[in-house]
């Protein structure tokens, strides 16, 4: 019966071992076992030294953690193909990513974001994420096992001063605050006092003259632009005097951004913008995919927002936040 | 931040960890003479290495792989066949190498830990 016991336990080990090494570890177990008996002086065929011999293989552990000790460890991914592995799936998500967008910029231009439409683009959005991460990982999986992919080694000849520098997400480029400013000024006074210089250049009488292209329905919504723009101008000149941004300017921008959306959004569902109707069309869609770079940088200023404010890494912004 | 329940299996992870790096020499060390497994783990035993079966047997299986160990079957007396380890040329060399390497780190951790600055 205990015998039984013996057997039982040998052969479910074995059962999670390699072909190739399952008999030889399985005698050395038995042998093993056997001594172990002996020393406690138990006789496996005897029904009352049954609670010994459980005792004994107890101290074995159950037959699977015994035989997975047999195996190296495994990975899927190992540690050291993982930075590799994480790159590529990020490449494979960024194009899955553009595709989509591209789709939803269609989507928008043509007007139908339907409740319908939006569950089965994110459906399909998440399918195709899937079994990317599926390819990638099975890419990964035969390279290692080929040994395509093998650890790679500490370069002696390293060079510290190669080190990146470290970013501060908050810190601005005052020169291309100043180019947005100077952009959003020409926009206020060319889309106010002269929309008419908005057009296609051609010849008229002997002399270079401008055909107005924007459709009246667009120019309806110039005051909408010019709110957004004065908004945009101010939060800009708060910037770039401040020279950082703050928790206080990222959520008034996250506010311009939505408000940017919306009236964007507006004007290519319910106005001509251009009158000549192909490139109407094209305008539109330029707009829409400009929307949906809006949404993802909504989404991001709204993320950094809720994240709050990381601790700084720059030695200025350490005093800074001192002086405070 | 681990729990009260949890630190019983914290402090079994680390002392794991802790012991991990030091079997493989404490196995080399006494096997200048061939041991079976059975034998070798109440000789370790005996000097206050215990270590459990699951763990002993693997580790002699990869020290042989390794190149450090050499192992045959033998019969002895009990006409039970046993497999026998002993330590290898290379094995030696390793042993001689992971001495060293830990005479200086136990002697580096004391100093830490009894606060010796010297």
């Amino acid at each position: 019966m205990t015998d039984t016991l013996i057997d039982r336990y040998i052969h479910e080990v074995g059962a999670h071992l390699p072909a190739k090494t399952r008999a030889d570890v399985q005698l050395e177990l038995r042998s093993t076992l056997q001594d172990g008996l002996a020393e406690r002086g138990l006789d496996a065929s005897k029904p009352e030294d049954a609670e010994g011999v459980a005792a004994l293989l107890r101290e074995f552990g159950e037959p699977e953690h015994f035989a997975a000790r047999y195996q190296p460890e495994r990975f899927l991914i190992s540690p050291a193909a993982f930075p590799a592995f994480r790159l590529s799936y990020g490449i494979a998500a960024v194009v899955v990513t553009i595709v989509h967008l591209i789709g939803l910029a269609l989507q928008i231009n043509r007007g139908g974001l339907s409740l319908e439409w939006w569950g089965s683009f994110m459906g399909n959005y998440v399918s195709n994420m899937l079994l990317n991460l599926g390819l990638v990982a099975f890419v990964f999986y035969l390279l290692e096992g080929f040994k395509v992919i093998k650890p790679t080694k500490a370069d002696p000849a390293w060079d510290p001063h190669k080190l990146p520098a470290i970013k501060d997400p908050n810190r601005i480029n005052r020169t291309e605050e100043l180019v947005g400013i100077v952009f959003t000024i020409a926009a206020l006074l060319v889309f106010n006092f002269a929309p008419h210089w908005i057009g296609i250049i051609g010849w008229d009488e002997g002399a270079p003259s401008v055909f107005p292209v924007l459709a009246e329905s667009f120019l309806a919504y110039v005051p909408w632009l010019t709110a957004l723009w004065l908004g945009e101008l101010a939060l800009k000149a708060l910037v770039y005097r401040r020279g950082r941004w703050s928790s206080v300017l990222r959520a008034g921008e996250f506010v311009l951004q939505l408000a940017s959306i919306f009236v964007l959004y507006t004007i290519i569902q319910n106005a001509q913008i251009v009158n000549i109707a192909i490139i109407d069309s094209l305008v539109k869609f330029g707009i829409s995919i400009a929307l949906v770079v809006m949404v993802i940088e909504a989404a991001k200023q709204l993320f950094v927002l809720l994240r709050g404010e990381q601790p700084a890494l720059s030695l200025e912004h350490i005093i800074e936040r001192i002086g405070k | 931040m681990v729990t009260k329940e949890e630190y019983p299996s914290l402090l079994e992870t680390l002392i794991g960890e802790l012991r991990r790096g030091a079997l493989s020499l404490a196995v080399l060390s006494q096997l200048g003479q061939p041991e079976y497994g059975y034998s070798l783990k109440q000789q370790l035993a005996a000097q206050g290495m215990d270590i459990p079966e699951g763990t002993l047997y693997p580790l002699l299986r990869r020290l042989e792989a390794q190149g450090l160990l050499e192992s045959e079957w033998r019969v002895v007396d009990e006409a039970r066949p046993r497999r026998y380890y002993r330590i290898s040329p290379q094995g030696r060399q390793a042993l001689g190498d992971l001495t060293k390497e830990w005479q200086a780190i136990s002697a580096a951790l004391n100093s830490l830990l009894t606060g010796d600055k010297q």
